[in-house]
């Protein structure tokens, strides 16, 4: 029995969940999915009113719709998959001095933070992306690395968006990239429109840390009244992931220590797509059977080609 | 004077030599400003060592020249005890039947306490390990308290490693050094060779004892059969890092158990610090103490001769010969020599000029022909303004060579112009401004003034201040209305309206969509470059860039396509030539084409950020997700200096900019 995986990148999760192999981080009970199915795997994180998540949820009750269509989730974990943390930081002008030394007391903390199976990649950028870390839990790498950042030039935040989306990931450990920056785009070959389009079908959850007033949008130049919201805003309603305010009375170890209780404290559904054409882009809306429930979930996924 | 220091420190370190006025405890006085060496000699008469001997008991002889013994210590000095443990995986054992860290850390337990019932109150032991690793297992403790609670074994032996980290402990000036190791004589996995630990036991400060068990040796087949797991469908474990050879024995099959050459090298070693190689003929594992018990009495019982070197020369190796005159009899053992490294006096670091602050010094370094000094002092001016005031103000510093002091006008407007202080911008544009006129030659257009107008306008286009520049593009080409470079130049900056949103006279509405006439504008300024070959090429393709941006990729396309009709001779033009197409064609929704066209840039360019992204992005949309991440890596390893032509795009001809400046001052010479 051959089973159909037309969106390899979104469900590798899922991948790893339904294989048998020995190493794959396996919920208790793996999953069994039809021949000719899209098994999908979505992370959902489910939080009430004032913040807090909710926990002890059951696959009864969440309710998935994939393009409309009711589903089955056939399969649901919370806080068992290992997570790759991708932080990337905008080094051009505006990243210097003290705000730098801020920047590296809280990457400090959030690897210390990590799970004992988590761990954390650092990418620097303006004009150029350099990865200067690849994924580790050495506190003092990476300290390094920051330390050693040199800022200056432009600024190619599209390009180094595209690039974190399709690093290569993990097919069994779930993935979040950590943007630090102004979002000031200068120099990038990518448009807003190609990084929409690479992160439907990239499988990374997008967060932003920005300054509360972010001057770059999506689709145009101007952030005039009626035009389109910026592009961080954009790419992490589209993943799932948050834009979070920063400013000089922010405590960014703070900001970034929620960052990583958010996406720990998240669900990942597991369902066999039916009922839908396999193929083009599916809207996901996920519902959860309490009053109080805040529901945030990536928005959909690229099927077959 | 740091030259001795340097000398004698090495001495210590090496040696066992102190510095005269920094003697050990309990030692006699030395002489002022000489050295001292202090060599440990052991005296056996057949199997019984030999004590009670005097400083004239003994002759020793440096580089052959004999020396006066100044004394003689027997047995005072503590010790620094450091044993090496083989825990790697023996090669006999049958497959499947590792043994337990239990069963290893019981021998070696039992054979700490007998090491320690031959140690003082004084003397301290450090344990290392041979296993996959160098393991330190302790550092230096007293005797009381030598028990092993937690080993890695049954690896790789990296043995040769663990003898290095044991030879390079530095020894403290009032103690002795003695490393003894016990070994399988098979070394799979380090990084470095017999050789090596060789060269480093003639240099080191201890006394170096090696023995080796061979009871694993001889069966090849066991050794396979060790490293090769049936288990693992006969996958075999790595037994080797980088150039490292499969295994290197020490000594050859029984019953001969010849040394091989890594053990004659291995010998030599131990030899030359006045240690030496055991072989054990015990049928089980040996015992360090039971091996050893002899060597370290002998060592306890031995003499420290102290004598200060005359006669010779005092750097470099120095050959010792020990002897007891008076019975041929006793075999003396001592180290063979030990050497003074020479350093080199360090140079001092030339003096890294301070960059010029001042005007004047800025003009100093200009006359003196300081490049790279007024460069760097002109882009470290922290008040732009200032310099260009002083500099106005002091008159021309070259009064016969009026060219030099317009090309350093250009230099010391460039620190102005990118200055994020409106007052330094606008000095800058003065001071161009003014000299704009002063270049003009009062009878016809000459080179120098054309030269001058071509690195003025490359610069402001780097600028990126349209609205400040057109003035300069227009004078310029009023005084050279055919030169193709200038008339580039008004389009490109006339372009670079739409790039400089927010600024005054931008050429776009409200909704940040170009005006027509600004469209206009545009189209007809680069018609005109394209009509003059020798910008036709660079033209095209940046018209076809502006069509593109409008949306109109058709119209875009027949542009970027003329300008391949005759390639440009600069690599950058046939870069974003390809880079583009590659853009146009995605927004057609021809992939495939689009596709292609981002690899042909890579072919002009292979580590251009922009054309990998491009293609990666591409590749992603076709659902080609391995090239894709493989593109995503190569972006973030890159480490060329290389800038990517995409990078600089708005910034016009302002690559030629450094190229102009070089010209014109050879011109103003």
């Amino acid at each position: 029995m051959r089973r159909v995986w037309p969106v390899v990148g979104l469900f590798a999760v899922a991948l790893a969940v339904a294989s048998s192999g020995p190493r794959a981080q396996e919920p208790q009970r793996a999953p069994a999915f039809r021949s000719g199915a899209t098994a999908v795997a979505v992370d959902v994180n489910v939080r009430d009113r004032s913040g807090r998540p909710i926990t002890g949820l059951d696959v009864a009750d969440f309710e998935v719709l994939d393009n409309g269509v009711r589903q089955d989730v056939v399969q649901l974990s919370y806080g068992k998959v290992p997570i790759d943390i991708t932080v990337a930081l905008d080094v051009s002008y505006s990243v210097v001095g003290h705000l730098l030394d801020r920047l590296r007391d809280a990457v400090g903390q959030l690897m210390r933070d990590l799970g004992s199976e988590d761990r954390l990649k650092l990418v620097l950028f303006n004009m150029r992306v350099t990865r200067t870390t690849d994924f580790t839990t050495d506190v003092k790498l990476v300290d390094q690395a920051i330390r050693s950042a040199v800022a200056g030039g432009g600024t190619a935040f599209h390009d180094a968006v595209s690039v974190a989306l399709v690093s290569a990931a993990a097919p069994d450990r779930r993935q979040l990239v950590v943007f630090f920056t102004d979002a000031r785009d200068s120099v990038s070959t990518s448009t807003p429109e190609m990084i929409v389009k690479v992160a439907e079908r990239t499988r990374a959850t997008l967060t932003f840390v920005t300054p509360a007033a972010v001057g770059t949008t999506a689709f145009g130049a101007r952030a005039a009244a009626g035009s389109p919201p910026p592009v961080p805003n954009v790419l992490a309603r589209e993943t799932g992931g948050s834009v979070l305010p920063f400013s000089d009375a922010t405590n960014l170890t703070a900001t970034f220590r929620r960052i990583l209780n958010d996406f720990r404290s998240t669900y990942v559904l597991y369902y066999n797509a039916r009922g839908v054409d396999q193929t083009g882009y599916h809207t996901i809306d996920v519902k959860v059977s309490r009053s109080n429930a805040v529901v945030t979930a990536r928005r959909g996924y690229q099927g077959g080609q | 004077m740091s030259r001795r220091v340097a000398a004698i420190v090495t001495l210590v370190a090496l040696t066992g030599v102190w510095p005269a006025g920094q003697a050990p405890p309990q030692s006699p006085q030395f002489r002022a400003a000489t050295d001292v060496v202090m060599v440990d000699v052991s005296v056996r008469d057949g199997g019984r060592t030999v004590t009670g001997l005097r400083a004239e008991d003994f002759a020793l002889t440096d580089n052959g020249v004999r020396q006066r013994i100044e004394s003689v210590e027997a047995g005072a000095v503590p010790i620094d005890l450091t044993l090496v443990v083989d825990v790697s995986g023996n090669p006999r054992r049958p497959v499947g039947r590792p043994p337990s860290e239990a069963d290893v850390i019981g021998d070696v337990n039992r054979e700490l306490r007998l090491v320690a019932e031959l140690l003082r109150p004084d003397d301290r032991v450090r344990l290392l390990a041979v296993d996959d690793t160098v393991q330190q297992v302790w550092s230096f403790r007293d005797a009381s308290s030598l028990a092993v609670t937690r080993i890695d074994h049954d690896g790789q032996a990296s043995l040769y490693d663990t003898l290095a980290a044991a030879l390079l402990q530095p020894v403290e000036p009032a103690r002795r050094h003695v490393v003894i190791a016990r070994t399988k004589g098979v070394d799979t996995i380090s990084s470095i060779t017999s050789g090596t630990v060789q060269a480093m036991a003639r240099q080191a400060d201890a006394l170096f004892h090696l023995v080796m068990m061979e009871t694993a040796f001889d069966n090849e087949a066991a050794l396979a059969g060790y490293q090769c797991n049936p288990n693992l469908m006969g996958l075999c474990w790595p037994t080797r890092r980088f150039w490292v050879p499969f295994q290197r024995r020490m000594l050859g099959p029984a019953p001969a158990h010849q040394l091989l050459p890594d053990g004659v090298t291995m010998a030599e070693a131990a030899e030359s610090t006045g240690g030496a190689l055991h072989k054990t003929t015990v049928g089980g594992v040996p015992s360090l103490t039971s091996t050893f018990r002899r060597t370290f009495e002998d060592f306890r019982n031995g003499y420290m001769l102290r004598y200060t070197p005359q006669g010779v020369a005092r750097d470099g190796w120095h050959a010792i010969d020990v002897r007891v005159p008076a019975s041929r009899n006793y075999t003396v053992r001592a180290r063979r020599g030990y050497g003074i490294e020479v350093l080199p006096p360090v140079p001092a670091p030339a003096a890294i000029p301070d960059a010029p602050r001042t005007i004047t010094e800025l003009v100093d370094a200009h006359s003196r022909g300081a490049r790279q000094q007024v460069m760097v002092g002109l882009r470290q001016a922290s008040d732009p303004a200032r310099l260009i005031r002083d500099f106005e103000e002091a008159g021309n510093p070259w009064p016969a060579a009026p060219r030099r002091e317009a090309t350093f006008a250009i230099e010391v407007a460039e620190a102005g112009l990118f200055s994020p202080r409106p007052t330094a911008r606008r000095q800058a544009y003065a001071l161009l401004e003014r000299f704009t006129r002063l270049v003009r030659h009062p009878l016809e257009a000459e080179t120098f003034e054309r030269y001058w107008h071509f690195a003025v306008l490359t610069l402001l286009e780097g600028a990126i201040r349209a609205v400040d520049a057109e003035p300069f593009v227009e004078r310029a080409i009023a005084r050279f209305p055919a030169e193709p470079r200038f008339v580039l130049s008004r389009a490109i900056v006339t372009d670079q309206r739409w790039a400089a949103r927010g600024m005054r006279n931008a050429a776009v509405d409200a909704s940040g969509t170009p005006t027509a006439p600004h469209v206009e504008a545009v189209r007809l300024a680069y018609s005109a470059a394209i009509a003059l070959p020798e910008t036709t090429a660079e033209a095209r393709v940046r018209l076809g860039w502006f069509l593109h941006r409008l949306g109109r990729h058709d119209e875009a396309m027949v542009e970027l396509s003329a300008a391949g009709a005759e390639p440009s001779p600069d690599a950058s033009i046939r870069y974003l030539r390809s880079l583009f197409i590659g853009h146009v064609w995605y927004s057609l929704d021809r992939t495939d084409l689009a596709v292609a066209a981002f690899r042909e840039a890579l072919t002009v360019a292979p580590a251009a950020q922009s054309a990998r992204v491009a293609l990666m992005n591409a590749l992603v949309l076709r659902g080609e997700s391995a090239e894709a991440e493989a593109l995503a890596e190569a972006v973030q390893i890159d480490a060329s200096p290389g800038i990517d032509p995409w990078w600089t795009y708005w910034q016009g001809q302002y690559r030629f900019y450094p190229a102009a400046m070089t010209r014109l001052q050879e011109l103003s010479r």
